[in-house]
């Protein structure tokens, strides 16, 4: 067991190999590709015992830091460090557990699919980034993992590659967030200039002692916050993440719900330090998280995708993260993090199972499926009560552990958004519910059924945590008191949520004034505000606007003068006979010229 | 066994042994000459790499006899640090791009003849301890370049090369002038550069800001720096692919360490007073060529600009004038060259199976060319500066550099990186994803060796992207003796 803890930084290369291993299946020398399925599925597993057997000695303060050295020029030390400690082994767990579901799920999702090694292949190269980045005490390293974890979304959003809206998705997701990583990585150069490390233990001690000027403190923390930024589809880069849903669903489930996009909230809880250097950037970032929460809950409540709803819901929730973060609450933001993860991951594998069963995505065309999916609607049902946060679900505990910590900060406007936000979800996700498991069956799901074992499986699994951790991570971690006083007033405005879903899509009960007067708010919400549109015209057409006249000037104004002098050389050369006199003179004349001219000068000094 | 001398002239040996080569000879036979001779040049360079002392930041394996003493021009040759990897990277990519015109055969003889002139051209540029050596090697290895791409070149091969031959004269003869005019302003009657970089005696400002400012000129044909690029886009779209790799690969670097060598080499106060204008050329290059590839609708263009842009950091690199900038320009100088070699390479086989290099014309190749769609997605990652390749880490270093002492010009170098990322996904999203056309759908298959190149390739893009200090173990030392030279290290401290 000891050993077990020595080697625990190992615990990222399962999954390399994992990947590694797929190679010859994915390229093609290999043609069962199911061995591939089941290589990465070992490796994953493998990995996730191995950080399971460590948790409750790492619990009980063994760990550390494990060093290797990796690059030295000059003033710059860049070391390979990993620390283990219960944060990043609890994080382990986490992402090695979901991964390990999430693969066994995709046996039975992913069952015809000619390309399943380089499926796998990914998935498990996401996984090794992911691990990496959760143990990195570097913070270059650190984004470095980042960035391959942004290379393995990229291939996944556009695993379909054939697909014209899988590649579009792929390449927005990949350039949205780049430009969150544009800031992050000047974020990170200023600060490697400023603190002289890059070490996240350093950087925190830097923090400690460090007289930063107000402006160049939020002006740091608010480059390096660019990065989760992009990473966590927070407003104003929050469009890719909707988009990335042309991925396949348990790819979505891993990670665009429950792993990556949190890594952000991960990586400003670790750089925490660093961010409280600026009061000012902190307010920004709860502001953030709030107008993101408040806003994608708005759009949620009007799209009819299955998987849109959960994305725009995942945006959401990480904007929960952020506001508990902002109010100088990490723990709670840690916290929601990881009931978020188990109830989002099986609630997205819950939305591929019905998307399996009734071949379409369009909630419109669902309807009554409970009858045909008791396990599914099982499970679907205790993530919809997780993620609205009811007692005594997981998600119940910990957004009161946000809005805890939010009043405590006195932020009020931003507390009362979040308020407004967790009516909006049990109201979404009231409606979700109620389109695609209740009412009457259509056409579409009259022909469901549930599942294979391999699918419902992992939901199950899933549904125990969702259902219990939240009390368990108070009870063991936080142990904070219940504070009736604020679950009261949470619980009415979910249960106000709920009880209008219920009125409007179940029992039918729309006053016809309300609907005509709500149908241009509605069509804004169902277009996602016009932001994604906004940006096409703005940035995508810009860019290709200014390239374009960049690329006539090049051909024509910098290359022309280029041909017109050489046109009138060669016109000129004729006169003077250049050409004819060869070659070796016109050089001597202007090395003669040149010189002179040098000389000239240097004597005139 | 004199190392240096062996890798500068065995090429050129191998070049006159094939074309006075008694009788016909097939192509196979031509071909199969050059990559012997080719090998063991690269073979040299391995064991002289391997005799390196790798803790002397000075020049080493130094070979001088006097060659025409009278006017003070020596056979000289040295390697250090700065010039090691690009020797090595030479070798290499020449064996490679022999690889990747695997089926040539018109002319071949002449062909491959000419390929290894190339390799003594360039070798000798980097191995030169003498300015006279230099320009000979320099001027060298224009005329076989020239002629392999008017000769085995597309539709306007003329047009190209007579623009490369232009541009190139220009840039020499700037050359010429800054040696001969150092020359008799240092007084030392020794073209030897040991003699006119001589740090007890330096230039007159006025001299070296002018003189500085010509070699500018002459190097900043060959980098290119914009506005001195437009003959480099023609003769990439021109060249075929193996000519394409070592212009992208080896030869622009000439541009960047000559400016190293002899820039900073022999006018140190002027390079530090006018560095803040490299900076900006920097920026220009950067931004300006990567605009410019995204309107591109033809792929050995785009990466051709974007070969530009690239080459801008390293000028950053460069202008930073710090042990981390200028490690960072080393390094980026070795990762362009596999990276873009690479992207040639990958875009020549894209070329000749679908017959086309259009975007628009192109689609859904993942279908037919899945192991090429992995390596250029690789390839593309790797020029976007994807951490765990190579691009990443120099480029770190060029920008933790830079901003020590140009904290503007570096964020709108590191905005590069987004703008890489556009043409590059643009590329991938036009050419790799998206339906196949249905004349694409039967193409001949890729066969190992074309294929082999690449895989080197890739392999130590992640071998240095994985472990820099590999490389930069190789450098370091002359680089540190380079800035102390300079004077000119800078503390990192809180920006303003």
């Amino acid at each position: 067991m000891e050993s077990l803890v020595q080697f625990s930084w190992l615990i990222p290369l399962y999954c390399a190999i994992g990947a590694l291993l797929s190679l010859p299946w994915a390229l093609g020398f290999l043609k069962t590709q199911r061995v591939a399925a089941f290589i990465g599925l070992l490796f994953t597993g493998a990995g996730t015992l191995h950080a399971g057997l460590i948790l409750p000695q790492i619990l009980a303060g063994a760990g550390g830091m494990y060093q290797a050295p990796w690059l030295h020029i000059g003033s710059l030390t860049i070391t390979l460090s990993a620390l283990v400690n219960p944060l990043s082994t609890g994080m382990l767990v986490l992402v090695g557990a979901v991964s390990f579901l999430v693969q066994l799920y995709s046996l039975g999702y992913m069952d015809h699919e000619p390309s399943l090694a380089r499926y796998y292949g990914l998935i498990n190269f996401f996984t090794m980034a992911m691990l990496g980045l959760v143990v990195s005490n570097n913070l270059l390293i650190m984004y470095g993992f980042w960035e391959l974890m942004g290379l393995s979304s990229y291939l996944l959003v556009g695993f379909w590659w054939s697909k014209p809206a899988a590649s579009a998705a792929a390449k927005k997701a990949f350039m949205t967030t780049r430009i969150g990583d544009f800031l992050l990585l000047v974020g990170i150069v200023l600060l490697s200039v400023t603190a002289k490390t890059l070490d996240i233990t350093e950087l925190g001690k830097w923090a400690e002692t460090a007289q930063l000027a107000a402006p160049f403190a939020a002006l740091l923390v608010l480059l390096l916050f660019g990065g989760p930024v992009g990473k966590s589809a927070q407003f104003p880069l929050h469009v890719w993440l909707p988009d990335a849903m042309e991925g396949p669903t348990p790819a979505s489930a891993l990670i665009h719900a429950a792993t990556m996009v949190a890594a952000g909230v991960f990586m400003v809880v670790r750089l925490e330090p660093i961010f409280a250097l600026s009061p000012i950037a902190m307010t920004v970032v709860a502001s953030i998280g709030a107008i993101t929460a408040f806003g994608s809950a708005l759009i949620a409540t009007c799209q009819n995708d299955i998987k849109r709803v959960l994305a725009y819901s995942t945006i959401s929730q990480l904007g929960y993260m952020f506001m508990a973060i902002g109010a100088g609450h990490p723990e709670a933001a840690i916290f929601h993090l990881f009931t978020h993860a188990f109830f989002k991951a099986m609630l997205f594998l819950g939305a591929g199972s019905v998307i399996h069963a009734a071949h379409t995505q369009d909630m419109r065309e669902m309807g009554g499926l409970a009858k045909k999916m008791p396990i599914t609607t099982l499970t679907y049902g205790v993530g919809v009560l997780a993620l609205a946060g009811v007692f005594p679900f997981a998600g119940f505990w910990s957004k009161d552990a946000v809005l805890h910590g939010i009043e405590e900060a006195h932020l009020y406007p931003i507390f009362v958004m979040g308020l407004l936000t967790a009516g909006l979800t049990a109201f979404y996700m009231s409606r979700q519910f109620i389109m695609v498991f209740l009412g009457a069956t259509s056409e579409k799901s009259e022909h469901a059924h549930e599942s294979v074992w391999t699918m419902s499986l992992p939901l199950l699994i899933l549904a125990v945590p969702s259902a219990a951790a939240g009390y368990l991570g108070n009870a063991w971690f936080l142990k904070e008191e219940l504070n009736l006083q604020l679950a009261g007033l949470s619980t009415a405005v979910v249960f106000a949520g709920a009880a209008v879903a219920v009125a409007v899509y179940l029992l039918k009960w729309m006053p016809k004034g309300a609907v005509e007067a709500l149908s241009p708010v509605r069509t804004a919400l169902a277009n996602r505000l016009y932001i994604d549109g906004l940006y096409d015209e703005l940035f995508v057409k810009g860019i290709e606007g200014i390239a374009t006249v960049v690329a006539w000037l090049d051909r024509n104004v910098v290359d022309g003068i280029v041909n017109l002098i050489s046109a009138a050389t060669l016109l000129g050369g004729q006169g003077l006979k250049y050409l004819e006199t060869g070659r070796a003179q016109f050089y001597l004349l202007i090395v003669c010229a040149s010189v002179l001219a040098l000389g000239v000068v240097v004597g005139m000094r | 066994m004199p190392w240096l001398s062996v890798i500068f002239l065995l090429p050129a040996l191998g070049a006159f042994g094939l074309s006075v080569f008694p009788g016909e000879i097939s192509y196979r036979f031509a071909r199969m000459w050059a990559l012997v001779v080719s090998g063991l040049t690269f073979l040299a360079s391995g064991i002289m790499a391997y005799q390196f002392n790798y803790a002397d930041g000075g020049q080493q394996f130094k070979e001088t006899i006097n060659w025409i003493p009278q006017v003070g021009i020596s056979y000289s040759l040295s390697v250090d640090g700065l010039s090691l990897p690009l020797v090595l990277l030479t070798g290499l990519l020449v064996v490679l791009s022999i690889f990747t015109s695997w089926e040539l055969n018109q002319r071949s003889r002449l062909y491959y003849s000419l390929i290894l002139l190339l390799m003594t051209g360039v070798m000798g540029a980097f191995l030169a301890r003498d300015a006279i050596i230099f320009f000979l090697s320099y001027e060298l290895e224009l005329i076989p370049l020239y002629f392999l791409i008017s000769i085995w070149g597309g539709k306007r091969r003329e047009y190209a090369g007579t623009k490369f031959l232009l541009y190139t004269f220009i840039s020499g003869i700037s050359l010429l002038v800054v040696f001969l005019s150092a020359f008799f302003v240092s007084g030392s009657g020794s073209f030897s550069i040991d003699a006119l970089a001589n740090p007890q005696t330096p230039y007159p400002l006025a001299f070296q800001a002018i003189a500085l400012g010509v070699l500018t000129l002459g190097f900043g044909i060959k980098m290119p720096l914009v506005p001195l690029h437009t003959w480099l886009p023609d003769a990439h779209v021109e060249a075929p692919t193996a000519v394409s790799v070592l212009l992208a690969g080896v030869l622009l670097k000439l541009g960047t360490y000559g400016i190293v060598r002899f820039g900073l080499g022999l006018f140190p106060q002027a390079a530090s007073q006018f560095a803040w204008l490299l900076a900006v050329l920097a920026v220009i290059n950067v931004i300006y060529a990567s605009l410019a590839a995204i309107a591109q609708t033809d792929m050995k263009k785009m990466i051709a600009y974007s070969s530009i842009a690239h080459m801008g950091y390293v000028v950053l690199g460069i202008a930073s004038l710090n042990t981390i900038g200028l490690n960072g320009a080393v390094f980026q100088m070795v990762s362009h060259g596999i990276i873009s070699g690479l992207l040639f390479m990958l875009v020549g086989i894209v070329y000749e199976k679908a017959g086309t290099r259009e975007l628009p014309k192109l689609g859904g190749l993942f279908a037919t060319l899945p192991i090429v769609g992995a390596f250029f997605t690789t390839a593309a990652m790797a020029n976007a500066g994807l951490p765990g390749l190579s691009g990443f880490i120099a480029e770190f270093l060029v920008f933790r550099g830079g901003f020590e002492r140009f904290q503007i010009p570096t964020v709108l170098c590191i905005f590069g990186v987004v703008l890489t990322a556009i043409y590059m996904l643009k590329l991938m999203a036009k050419a790799f994803f998206g339906k196949i056309p249905d004349q694409l759908l039967t193409m001949p298959r890729v066969s190992l060796p074309e294929l082999a190149p690449s895989f080197v390739l890739v392999l130590v893009m992640l071998a240095y992207g994985l472990a820099p200090s590999l490389l930069t173990g190789m450098f370091e030392p002359s680089v540190a003796t380079l800035v102390k030279q300079l004077g000119t290290e800078t503390v990192a401290q809180l920006p303003r």
